[in-house]
């Protein structure tokens, strides 16, 4: 018996592993004050920020059609200079070039018409 | 522990669980053996008691280790219809010129039959009386008496082989 106490007392030297922290519990009353907090963020930070993406969408932002329109005309005008620059051999080329950015870039709803006309030219050569 | 805690306040509970958190814990984990499935199980129960769902006992400390080893049970059934992880029992703490014996200790402990190595816990590191005990596992004073010692002298043998004592 007097071994077995000895022995226990040997055991309990062993200190056991401690336990985690014991989660937060969430009182009923704390809505009280964190429902007034989110409402406020709410609506001082979130409905503006939504208010400002909806009236963009309506005024005469980029959409899809019209970007799909823009980069149908950049490739145009890109193969427009390679065209250009082979059948030129680089003379005039900075002028001609300059002429179709003028074309091209102001409008590109306008330009599209133009660089047809550019294209009919260049077929010319 | 003879307060009367009908039903504890959040500082009482708190209290308790810092004294007994690691104790209850090391009880989960000899059940579970997977020492994360443990922590969920200790703090639900004390989540309960927090959240005044179920009141104190006026001995809590015999309560808490049948109310954890019940959820631990309740757990494991649920874990065996899916595919239970089981780890390394790592009970100790490792502490400096102590890793290698509290690992032994672990191991040695893990090697006991499942009811001597709870014995073992509840009346060592959980510090009750045999009657406790004994309630706890549905056995008599005496069968607990009898397993301890045996767990002891097993205990004993295998650190005693590995020159620890």
């Amino acid at each position: 018996m007097a071994e077995d106490r000895e022995f226990e007392h040997y055991l309990r030297q062993f200190r056991l592993r401690p336990a985690p922290p014991l989660p937060k519990r969430r009182s009923r009353r704390a809505w009280l004050y964190v429902l007034p907090v989110a409402a406020v963020v709410f609506f001082a930070l979130i409905v503006p920020n939504w208010w400002n993406k909806a009236s963009l969408q309506k005024s005469s932002g980029p959409t899809a059609e019209s970007f799909a329109r823009s980069e149908q005309l950049r490739t145009t005008r890109r193969h427009l200079r390679v065209g250009l620059l082979s059948r030129l051999g680089g003379q005039q080329l900075d002028s001609v070039l300059d002429d179709v950015d003028k074309l091209v870039l102001p409008d590109l709803d306008r330009s599209s018409g133009a660089l047809r006309a550019v294209a009919a030219t260049n077929r010319d050569f | 522990m003879a307060d009367p805690l009908e039903r504890g306040s959040a500082e009482q509970i708190r209290h308790l669980y810092s004294e007994l958190g690691p104790a209850l814990l090391g009880y989960a984990s000899l059940i579970l053996k997977n020492r994360s499935a443990a922590e969920d199980v200790l703090h639900q129960v004390f989540l309960k008691f927090l959240e005044g769902r179920v009141p104190l006992p006026r001995e809590p400390r015999p309560y808490l280790f049948r109310a954890i080893g019940n959820a631990a049970l309740n757990h494991r059934r649920g874990e065996l219809r899916e595919t239970a992880r089981r780890e390394e029992l790592q009970l100790f703490e490792t502490s400096t010129g102590m890793e290698s014996s509290a690992a032994e200790l672990d191991a040695a402990i893990a090697e006991l039959p499942e009811e001597q190595q709870q014995i073992v816990f509840l009346k060592v590191w959980g510090e009750m009386t045999f009657e406790e005990v004994a309630q706890l596992l549905g056995i008599s004073s005496n069968t607990a008496a009898t397993r301890y010692r045996l767990a002891l002298a097993k205990l004993r043998a295998r650190l005693a082989s590995l020159g620890r004592r």
